[in-house]
Formats: C-alpha cells, sequence, structure tokens
C-alpha cells in the first residue's frame, strides 16, 4: 500500500457456528483441542461435515417483514454488519454517508430462499413464484440491503472471486480511502451452505481437480462453514478525528495470478517481502491446497524471515468468501484486548506472550489467485 | 361494504407488514404510511388472490391506493357476497 495514507480498523465483528461474537469465536479458536461441542453439524459426504449457524438472535435487528424477503446469507451478513458499525460508532456522529461505503464478499448467493421458490416454479409455474427470488439470490443482495439499511450512499462493490472474494473487499476497500474515494468502507462477507441444492454439489466436488494439481498441488478435503464476518476500514486522520477506537493498521495488500508452477516463487517472494522488516511474524494461511504452507514456508526461508505459520481450516472449515475476513476479524479482536495469541490455535499456545509485529492473511484460489494482506497494532508517530 | 371482506383483508394487510389487523387503517396509503412498493403490492396481491379466490390482474392492482381500494375491488369481483 502507498505510504501517504495510513488505513485502519475501527471495527469488527463475526457470526459463526463456533460463536455468534468475536469474544466466543476466538476462544473457540484458542482451544488445544477440536471440540464440536455446542456446534450443530452434519455429514455431507464421508469427508466432509457441514457446521451450520443456529440460534443467532436477529429478530431484534430485523422486522418479520424484512427477514421474509432475505435470504440467510443476508441476514447473517447484515447482523454482522449491524455489530461492526455499532463498535466502531461511524454511524453516531454527524457523518456524510456519501463518503461511507460497501464492499462486499459473496460466493455461494441465495439457494436458500431460492430453491424452494424454483421448486414452485417446476411444479405450479412462475405464478407461485416470490416477487424477491432475484433480489433474495444475487451476491450483491447483502451489499444492497446493508446501503437500504443504513442509507449508506458510498463507492460500493461486490466480490465474487471464490476464496479470495473476502481479502479482496478488504485490500481494495483499503486501496479505494488511500485513493479518497471513500472516508471509511464497511467490508466484509457472508455465506449460508443450508439449502440442499448448495449441499449437493460441495458434496461431489472434485477436490483434485487439475487446474489445483498444477499450481498448489492438491485441494485438502475440508469442512465447510456458513459465516459472516464484517470490518470498518478507515481512513486514520478520520478516525483520530472522530476519536474512534482503533483496533490496527492494513499495511500491505497484494493481489496476484499464478498462471503457472514457475510464476509461484516469484509471486510468494513478492507477498512476503513486507514480512521482512518484522521481527516476528504470523501468517494465517488457508491450507485448502496441498502445497501451500510448504511453499510459504520455501518463501520466508529464501527471505530469512522468522514467522510461525497457523492454519485455521481445521477449525472453521471452508467458508468460501467470508475465509480471511473471519481470521481477520479475529486478529483484529485479539490486537484490540492486546493478546493475539489467545485469539488461535494450539500451535501458539507456547507463545503466548510473543507480540506479533506483522500478520499477514493469506488466500489462494485454486486456479492461481494469490491474495495476502498485512497488518500490524498501530504505531503512533 | 361487506364487513367480513374488510376484516380479513385488514388481516391479511396486517400480517404483511407486521401490525395488528387493528391498527389497519382503510384509508392509509399503501405507499406513503405503510411504505409498501410496488414489489410487495405483488406479493400482497397473491395473497388476496389466494385468499379469495379471485384472479388479480397487474393492472386490477396498479389501481390500489388503499387498503380501503383492496376491499373495494374484492367487493366488485365477488358481488354475491358484497
Amino acid at each position: 500500500m502507498p505510504d501517504h495514507k495510513r488505513v485502519v480498523i475501527t471495527g469488527a465483528s463475526a457470526v459463526s457456528p463456533f460463536g455468534h461474537t468475536l469474544e466466543a469465536l476466538c476462544s473457540y479458536l484458542s482451544t488445544s483441542e477440536y471440540s464440536q461441542q455446542g456446534v450443530e453439524s452434519k455429514y455431507l459426504n464421508d469427508h466432509m461435515q457441514y457446521h451450520a449457524i443456529k440460534h443467532l438472535d436477529f429478530e431484534q435487528r430485523m422486522s418479520g417483514r424484512k427477514k421474509n424477503k432475505l435470504d440467510l446469507f443476508c441476514i447473517y451478513g447484515l447482523c454482522a454488519a449491524d455489530t461492526a458499525l455499532t463498535e466502531s460508532r461511524l454511524l453516531e456522529d454527524e457523518i456524510d454517508k456519501g463518503r461511507i461505503g460497501i464492499f462486499v464478499g459473496n460466493e455461494l448467493g441465495g439457494w436458500g430462499f431460492t430453491e424452494p421458490q424454483l421448486m414452485e416454479l417446476h411444479r405450479h409455474g412462475v405464478s407461485e413464484m416470490s416477487a424477491y427470488v432475484a433480489t433474495a439470490w444475487f451476491p450483491a443482495a447483502l451489499q444492497g440491503q446493508i446501503s437500504l439499511s443504513y442509507d449508506i450512499t458510498g463507492q460500493s462493490k461486490t466480490f465474487s472471486s471464490g476464496s479470495v472474494s473476502g481479502l479482496h473487499t478488504i485490500g481494495y476497500a483499503a486501496q479505494a480511502i488511500q485513493a479518497g474515494h471513500a472516508d471509511a468502507i464497511l467490508c466484509g462477507a457472508a455465506e449460508d451452505l443450508s439449502s440442499n441444492y448448495v449441499q449437493a454439489i460441495l458434496s461431489r466436488h472434485n477436490y483434485n481437480s487439475k487446474a489445483d494439481v498444477e499450481i498448489f498441488g492438491p485441494g485438502m478435503p475440508t469442512n465447510v462453514a456458513d459465516g459472516a464476518a464484517f470490518l470498518v476500514v478507515e481512513d486514520y486522520e478520520h478516525a483520530l478525528a472522530r476519536g474512534a477506537d482503533i483496533y490496527c493498521e492494513l499495511t500491505h495488500f497484494s493481489n496476484n495470478f499464478c498462471p503457472n508452477r514457475h510464476l509461484v516463487d516469484v509471486v510468494f517472494d513478492s507477498q512476503n517481502k513486507p514480512s521482512i522488516r518484522s521481527p516476528n511474524n504470523l501468517f494465517i494461511l488457508d491450507g485448502m491446497l496441498a502445497n501451500e504452507t510448504a511453499m510459504t514456508k520455501a518463501s520466508l526461508e529464501r527471505l530469512s524471515t522468522n514467522a510461525t505459520l497457523v492454519n485455521t481450516k481445521p477449525q472453521l472449515g471452508n467458508m468460501f468468501s467470508v475465509s480471511g475476513v473471519m481470521e481477520l476479524a479475529c486478529v483484529a479482536h485479539g490486537t484490540r484486548h492486546g493478546n493475539i495469541s489467545r485469539c488461535f490455535s494450539s500451535e501458539m499456545a507456547e507463545d503466548s506472550d510473543r507480540v506479533y509485529s506483522n500478520i499477514s492473511i493469506r488466500r489462494i484460489s485454486p486456479k492461481g489467485n494469490v491474495s495476502t494482506l498485512s497488518t500490524t497494532k498501530l504505531e503512533n508517530e | 361494504m361487506n364487513s367480513e371482506i374488510e376484516k380479513r383483508i385488514k388481516s391479511i394487510v396486517g400480517s404483511y407488514i407486521d401490525m395488528s389487523a387493528d391498527e389497519i387503517s382503510m384509508d392509509a396509503s399503501l405507499g406513503r404510511e405503510y411504505e409498501m412498493d410496488s414489489t410487495e403490492i405483488t406479493e400482497l396481491a397473491k395473497i388476496v388472490e389466494k385468499a379469495f379466490g379471485v384472479a388479480i390482474a397487474k393492472t386490477d392492482r396498479k389501481t390500489w391506493k388503499t387498503v380501503g381500494d383492496i376491499c373495494q375491488f374484492i367487493s366488485a369481483a365477488q358481488p354475491e357476497t358484497a
């Protein structure tokens, strides 16, 4: 990121099957053993479990009239967005809402709402379909609903770029703020996997597709989960002026494509370079592709950089566009409360006192899109 | 106008917009006071169609400005119960 404008996080929230707050989620992630106590799950095939969000109290946040028009991914997203905005206190003061943006990631759309409607179409004809099928299904629905709910009218986008969508919302929001397009952007992602159609597709997914193997090795079997996470990304000076509570600073965002195996080292070295300056690095990886961890380690060795590597997939499962944002929300929460290590797994338990001066989150799509976002505790000038 | 139709329409509208049937006014504007957009009125018309067993064309529901307009439409479509 360019040096001339600092970008910080001033609000964060998450909704997951493992906790409906960041406090609960971090507590879950910090346990040394993978426990499913209190988590509602079912097997989609021999190797894949689906973890569902249950008992989320959204009645206080939206009317039944509104809920009936929305897919669950929108409902989860609106709940997470509402908490992030409340925590940031961004809308409490007189503020130009034309300078507030909304960047949202979504990969799977609103099939929970749409699937039964398509069944009605098939059985009884178009007259039996809800008028809200299109607006509930399309991935940009959440962006629109947030805009309507809070009258936010600044620059807004929806990213459907596979498993890197979530990081794209944060990274490109930071760039938009640095370019002067907005003072703050509400960024995040949401997914709901509850429909039979989505579960059937996921259960038949071929992890060993040729494209995966060629670049980053075969895909690794993993569980899947619903989720939503949101962050308020803000111009540092704007945050200071309104007296915001600053969680951490975004220091770096890279997004590249590796069309073939030969470019992987070049891209990884380039994206890892910001960590050279840091004495203690934490890398939160995706773990979806077999060679990702080894490739990251090799790159860090080439750069003579020390780092702790953590893979959250065994605990969180694949949350699609939410992956990455969920982890960043935990990092922001941990940084705000002074203990990152407490927010992640047993791999870090032995280093509970270590202060990480650079925390990078990396996501890779099977087709070769590599994104890395780095953050650090704010260093006052 | 048939009070049974009024009662049922108030109940349907109230249920749709999260209000008690007692709070529904016959003269209130569907758009301004109950903040119903054209998509919501399309949905509401489908519920009314099913409840009263009458066909409601797009041109019919476009004339609905108040709850009373819906009652008048149903009364006209069901003259034997009016």
